[in-house]
């Protein structure tokens, strides 16, 4: 009986420990810079995307690949049939617009897409805690990460073109990704097709 | 020291001849031929098809990403201008064009466009449909240059339209010697990305199911 209630006492230990040292992970990012959704680890990933703006729908592919020198992210929206529609370079959490096709000339979705795509790839700084797992950045978006550390929401609130992102089934990266922007209509989903 | 001149010789004499062979088997393999014989030819040979369904392969490089997308599918035309391209890997993406409605099917999601209204699909249309059959470079839109390499006749088009130079710089189409049936298309964007897709598995004038060219 006194052998049973010991492996119990000693079981019981074992899982708060191990339950803390998860809650410890998560603190730590109040301090630690926060890893970008993509590609940690990895040289590219290649979504499928569907855009909907202004009631209007359009799909494609997102190509996320890191440069040659490991210094910054080429992103590459094209459509399925295979032209390039806008490329942007993305480098110490800078991110601009290198070209866009003669089919994808609005301004206002080259913008809106440019801070969406820099959200995935840019590591941020700085973070303060909210509230838990909770934290907001510089720029004034808000994190939230899981009980591993990852981020599964980024939101920001403005009276026009206010973010919410939400990042799901992680693997490496997260497979799912869906934005919604308020106040222009403007929405946005990814799926992973390959990542390497 | 004479040796040394009768050695550079030589290799000057060497160079020369390869230089002149290899001139020689360029002219060889690549021989230009008029486009309104290969036109009308084309036109003569092909006048029985029905219809032709194949798979495809698409690969679209961007060069200086060192980055190859991939993807394959199916595709069934017939002789009315009816088209369906089915992308089945690694996405799903529908495009039909049919009776002038130019549909896309993708996640789920349909949306017609009336080909006749929307100049944006008329030629997009337009493009893809005389890309499948071959006949683009009769479109006077673009400066065509036809050669005859091996089993293949070789069209190379150059948009002659701004708007479209803008977004393709060059269409290369390989078009088989025997059955004038489309081997590849290859489309050059600027600077060095281009897009290849390689149709193979080829079946003409097969029966095909009532619901080919529907996204149902």
């Amino acid at each position: 009986m006194r052998l049973y209630q010991v492996i119990l006492f000693l079981a019981i230990s074992v899982l708060i420990l191990s339950c803390s040292s998860g809650r410890k992970l998560a603190e730590d990012n109040r301090d630690m810079p926060l890893q970008a959704p993509l590609l940690g680890g990895g040289q590219s990933a290649l979504y499928k995307v569907n855009i909907e703006v202004f009631g209007k729908f359009f799909s494609g592919l997102l190509l996320i690949k890191t440069d040659r020198e490991q210094k910054g992210h080429n992103i590459v929206l094209m459509s399925e049939v295979g032209l390039t529609l806008c490329e942007y370079y993305s480098s110490d959490n800078v991110i601009e617009l290198k070209k866009a096709s003669s089919l994808f000339q609005s301004e206002m979705a080259q913008k809106v897409l440019a801070e969406d795509f820099s959200l995935l790839v840019n590591h941020v700084t700085s973070l303060k805690p909210r509230k838990k797992n909770v934290y907001k950045s510089e720029a004034g978006y808000l994190y939230q990460l899981n009980e591993a550390g990852e981020i599964t929401g980024i939101r920001k609130r403005r009276l026009i073109n206010g973010i919410r992102a939400e990042l799901k089934d992680y693997k490496a990266i997260p497979e799912v990704i869906e934005y919604k922007h308020s106040g222009i209509r403007f929405s946005m989903s990814l799926k992973l097709l390959k990542y390497s | 020291m004479k040796k040394r001149s009768i050695y550079r010789n030589l290799v000057m004499i060497g160079t020369g001849i390869l230089m002149l062979l290899s001139t020689g088997a360029y002219a060889q393999n690549r021989a230009p031929i008029a486009v309104e014989e290969l036109k009308s030819e084309m036109l003569s040979k092909t006048a029985d098809l029905v219809s032709v369904s194949c798979d495809f392969e698409q690969n679209k490089h961007l060069e200086y990403l060192d980055a190859v997308v991939s993807s394959t599918g199916k595709l069934v035309f017939d002789k009315n201008n009816r088209l369906r391209w089915e992308y089945k890997e690694p996405f799903e993406y529908l495009i039909v064009i049919n009776n002038g409605t130019f549909t896309i099917k993708t996640d789920g999601r349909t949306n017609e466009y009336d080909i006749e209204s929307n100049q944006l699909f008329s030629q997009i249309s337009e493009l893809i449909i005389s890309s499948v059959n071959g006949t683009i470079f009769t479109d006077p839109a673009f400066g065509v240059k036809a050669f005859k390499e091996a089993n293949e006749y070789i069209v190379f088009m150059e948009p002659a339209v701004e708007e479209m130079r803008e977004v393709l710089r060059k269409i290369e189409m390989h078009i088989n010697v025997n059955d004038f049936s489309v081997n590849k298309v290859i489309m050059f964007e600027q600077e060095d990305n281009f897009t290849e897709i390689k149709f193979i598995n080829k079946v003409f004038n097969a029966t095909l199911p009532g619901n080919t060219f529907s996204c149902d």
